[in-house]
């Protein structure tokens, strides 16, 4: 239980740390826009995959039942909208947390073990400014543009499927003005707060835990392992009161 | 070193320290590493401190520079006791660490030049590249800049380190270890590489082996180091005729292990 304290007030210190770091992020954009592209590259075309697997499933399996009832019409805004609320938002956090947060956690972890963090305090290098800053920004700013092109790729496949399945039928004309009609610039916001939000927790559990890492090559595994599990456990449990927060300050 | 002919040399403006260590304790749960520690080096000295394994010359070392905390005790450094981060950060103290702790993601020259960019000690890209030539020379290094860690020697990394602990222009340079894994010539490499620095940078430097030969290479003076306990002090032609027992075992254990080692295995 002390332990769970402990992860939790360090945890919120590196939190404080680091944004008071970003005061020098002018001076490292180009550390910044290096691990930007690093997400870009490693996420992008799997993030295409999901979102279009996500979209063409969603669509699948509401579509038939709303065409027995006559209204699958309205298929546009079901997917629409549960792409830009839940599912691009949770499924890109989960994919980066899996993809970079695992890579952060490792590379930190490595250099902990290896003395390389050490070396750094050594010079008067601050590791949180050197390392973790530009991590975090990268993070936020990249999570919310990767939501974003998850939820046009989901829209996509839902509409393909609505457009090809002999059950549903859909034109795309239908299903995009449905879709228009459903999803406010506001249901994006949403999604685009809540990916916010999951960046700074990806990016923070996962730079903490490689930073704490030390003993051997076997505990860099055991640290990845862990941060991608608490990784998940707190975008999921946390997607529920982010949910409920927006919902009561009406942005939901 | 001809002054005129490195570029590092001008640029180096190292003020050596002068380091006291006083009554120094430092335990971990299971064990009490340190005792006691009482340790004076002179501004422009070589200290060498010589000990065995794990009695606990590395840990000394990263108390001094703030690495590991301490049990009890006072670091003072220009006579300014030292009690938080801020004051050690006023002094300048390059690490060589017995793992040379390069960064394995960077070239050779960007793990050098890593103190000038990150500090904008450099007005441009000319100067930058001039300051990791000349520390790379200094360590007798050259063309290496573009290669990553992973392709060097144990030796190569070593002297490295070394370069990148130079450009700070350092008050203290402290070695740990700096010869363990490495060959005999290598080792003697890095003895010079020492010597070197000493004669053409005026700055403080605590060197921790367990090499009696090495030691009495490199140093001005030499603290015998056992059991967390500092033993003896002394120059490095006296280390010999020490009279303390523990001294005399010391030297003239590490060559009798050595027999008994090789006995052993035939």
């Amino acid at each position: 239980m002390s332990e769970l304290f402990i992860a939790t007030g360090g945890i919120l210190r590196l939190l404080a740390h680091t944004l008071y770091w970003c005061k020098d992020a002018i001076w490292n954009i180009d550390k910044i826009l290096y691990q930007i592209t690093e997400i870009g590259n490693n996420t992008l075309p799997v993030a295409a995959l999901i979102a279009l697997s996500s979209g063409a499933v969603l669509t699948i399996q509401s579509g038939p039942a709303l065409a027995s009832f006559g209204i699958q019409e309205s298929l546009g805004g079901i997917v629409g909208l549960s792409m830009v609320r839940e599912i691009g938002p949770v499924m890109a956090s989960i994919l980066i947390a899996g993809r970079m947060g695992s890579a952060m956690t490792a590379e930190l972890g490595s250099m902990s073990v290896y003395d390389e963090i050490d070396a750094l305090k050594t010079m008067n290098i601050n590791p949180v400014r050197f390392l973790v800053m530009p991590r975090f920004i990268a993070m936020i700013v990249s999570l919310p543009v990767l939501v974003l092109f998850m939820d046009v790729i989901g829209w996509f496949g839902g509409a393909i499927v609505a457009n090809v399945n002999p059950e549903i039928g859909l034109s795309f004309q239908v299903y995009f003005r449905n879709l228009a009609d459903l999803v406010s610039i506001k249901a994006v916001f949403n999604g685009l707060i809540k990916a916010f939000i999951f960046g700074v927790i990806i990016s923070i559990v996962s730079c903490y835990i490689g930073l704490r890492t030390k003993g051997g090559p076997r505990e860099i595994g055991r640290s990845v392992t862990k941060a991608v599990v608490l990784s998940f456990i707190l975008v999921l449990v946390s997607d529920y009161f982010i949910t409920r927060i927006l919902q009561s300050i009406n942005i939901d | 070193m001809d002054k005129n002919g490195n570029a590092l040399l001008n640029y180096l403006k190292s003020d050596p320290i002068d380091l006291r260590v006083s009554d120094l304790n430092k335990s971990f749960p299971e064990k009490e590493v340190l005792t006691g520690i009482n340790l004076h080096v002179s501004p422009s000295e070589t200290h060498v401190i010589l000990g065995k394994s794990g009695a606990g010359k590395s840990v000394l070392l990263k108390c001094i520079c703030g690495l590991e905390l301490y049990n009890s005790g006072t670091i003072y450094l220009n006579g300014e006791q030292i009690q938080s981060e801020t004051d050690l950060s006023r002094y300048k103290i390059g690490f060589v660490f017995q793992s040379s702790a390069l960064f394995n993601s960077m070239t050779v020259s960007d793990n050098v030049g890593i103190y000038l960019r990150e500090h904008r000690l450099v007005k441009n890209e000319d100067q930058y590249k001039t300051l990791v030539k000349g520390a790379l020379e200094l360590v007798g290094l050259e063309g290496v800049e573009a290669q990553f860690p992973s392709e060097l020697s144990g030796g190569m990394k070593r002297r490295v380190a070394t370069a990148r602990v130079l450009v700070m222009s350092p008050d203290l340079i402290l070695f740990d270890e700096p010869t363990t894994g490495l060959d005999p010539m290598m080792t003697k490499t890095i003895g010079e590489l020492i010597v070197t620095i000493k004669e053409s940078i005026d700055t403080t430097q605590v060197v921790v082996t367990h090499d009696i030969e090495f030691a009495k290479y490199i140093a001005d003076r030499i603290s015998v180091i056992s059991d967390g306990k500092i033993i003896d002090v002394g120059d490095p032609d006296n280390l010999e005729t020490s009279e303390n027992d523990v001294v005399k075992g010391f030297i003239s254990k590490k060559f009798d292990e050595k027999e008994e080692k090789y006995e052993k295995r035939i």
